[in-house]
């Protein structure tokens, strides 16, 4: 359980400063901006609070705004995301339900459920995040392409780090 | 009451999600504002000394580069002194020194962060009060135009980048000194729009954009690009053109800050003016 918790605090660390670091001076022709630091919410563990759950996602959206100069936006996309993520937990959980042991992770549920479970909630954060940002539906088109292109990177690099990091066999 | 604390604690859930969401969304809006929550700001102390010791490690890799620029604009000055021309009459022109007043005052200072794939790009410097940055000063490089101070700490400035949805110069046409507001309308960060160049004009493409005497902030006469593309609206007397930053605006690192010393004068008359 405190190994759980040193372990959360150290990836929110860790994938703040990769993103604020690292993911934000990545600009392909201003289309491809991954942001990994999802990955934190979509990695904490099944038994983490609701109300948990909201806040630390609040203060990632947070910190993130913070070093991008952008109000609350992060913010606002991460708290729509960790309100989500309960509803599609739920929505596609196996059969026997989740083992407390368990980790929401691609190890222990596979691919398919997975990439469900992570699309899903890297999209809605994506599209929230761009719409906003633009906030005008005249350039409806290309922010959707900016959102697709976007999510298909946040994805695979979410994808890579989950073999990048595995332990275990996938199933 | 106890009905309420029972919906309370039900919802709970909900009503957090709608705290949280609303007070992003109160973020959000309120840094569309001029004054923009100080304790968001990227010029703030913890991330403006993060993001200096970053730039500390990357600033190698760019270092060829600079001292190339560095070496360009040394020649360019260098021919610009007066040693560097020969007299060519023998009669001498004496400059009285009391009509000339100082009005602009260059201060160097280094990009510590930068942005240009967003629609609201800032840029954080690593000088401020302390070293006589204000607010509303223009910033420029070697190259042209970078941007305007928009907030300022005791040792960090956050600048508003030319490339900003709402960012609006004025800029003329060297060749023709026609007035006009130059925009950015967020595709890419090496274009950007000029406003109202009436289509009598017979303007060509590698035109040279300079800024106008109508800004209070800019020098009159800086460097801004040449007009890359400009194509007839049906129907209107007015030219849509397209122009090419002289910045690249990626590569952005040693800067200078132009404080107008006579700005507060000239807005203010402006402003009784309007009155």
């Amino acid at each position: 359980m405190i190994n759980d918790v040193v372990k959360n605090i150290l990836r929110f660390l860790f994938l703040l400063l990769f993103q604020v670091l690292i993911l934000n001076n990545i600009q392909l022709s201003g289309y491809l901006n991954p942001f990994l630091y999802v990955l934190f919410i979509l990695m904490l563990p099944f038994q983490t609070p609701n109300w948990l759950v909201l806040l630390l996602s609040f203060f990632l959206g947070l910190s993130v705004d913070m070093f991008a100069d952008t109000g609350g936006l992060h913010a606002a996309a991460s708290v729509l995301m960790a309100f989500l993520r309960q509803p599609i937990l739920k929505l596609i959980a196996p059969r026997e339900g989740y083992d407390i042991n368990q980790q929401p992770t691609i190890q222990q549920f596979g691919f398919g459920w997975f990439f469900t479970y992570a699309g899903i909630l890297v999209f809605v954060h994506h599209i929230f995040l761009f719409y906003v940002e633009a906030f005008h539906f005249s350039e409806f088109f290309s922010t959707l392409f900016r959102i697709i292109l976007s999510s298909f990177f946040t994805l695979t690099l979410i994808f890579i780090s989950q073999f990048f990091f595995s332990k275990h066999k996938i199933q | 009451m106890r009905n309420l604390i029972l919906f309370f604690t039900r919802n709970y859930y909900i009503l957090l999600f709608i705290v949280l969401e609303t007070l992003s969304i109160f973020l959000v809006i309120q840094n569309n504002h001029f004054q923009r929550a100080h304790f968001l700001n990227a010029s703030n102390a913890i991330s403006g000394n993060m993001y200096e010791a970053y730039s500390g490690v990357t600033y190698y890799f760019g270092l060829k580069n600079k001292n190339d620029k560095l070496a360009r604009e040394n020649v360019n000055l260098r021919n610009q002194l007066r040693n560097s021309f020969s007299p060519q009459t023998t009669s001498s022109v004496f400059v009285k020194d009391s009509l000339h007043k100082q009005q602009y005052v260059y201060l160097s200072a280094k990009v510590v962060n930068n942005s240009t794939n967003r629609r609201k790009n800032y840029l954080t410097l690593n000088a401020g009060k302390n070293q006589g940055v204000t607010n509303e000063s223009a910033v420029i490089c070697s190259q042209g135009i970078v941007g305007i101070v928009r907030d300022v700490s005791a040792n960090f400035s956050s600048v508003m980048s030319v490339l900003h949805e709402n960012s609006r110069i004025p800029v003329t046409i060297k060749k023709f000194g026609e007035n006009s507001i130059l925009t950015w309308n967020g595709a890419d960060e090496w274009h950007a729009q000029m406003e109202r160049i009436p289509s009598h004009l017979e303007i060509r493409k590698g035109d040279t954009v300079v800024t106008s005497s109508y800004s209070s902030i800019f020098p009159e006469g800086l460097m801004v690009g040449t007009i890359d593309e400009f194509e007839k609206i049906a129907g209107n007397t007015f030219f849509d053109v397209t122009i090419k930053f002289s910045t690249d605006f990626n590569r952005l690192s040693y800067i200078n800050v132009v404080n107008n010393l006579m700005k507060e004068e000239q807005t203010s008359l402006e402003n009784k003016n309007q009155k």
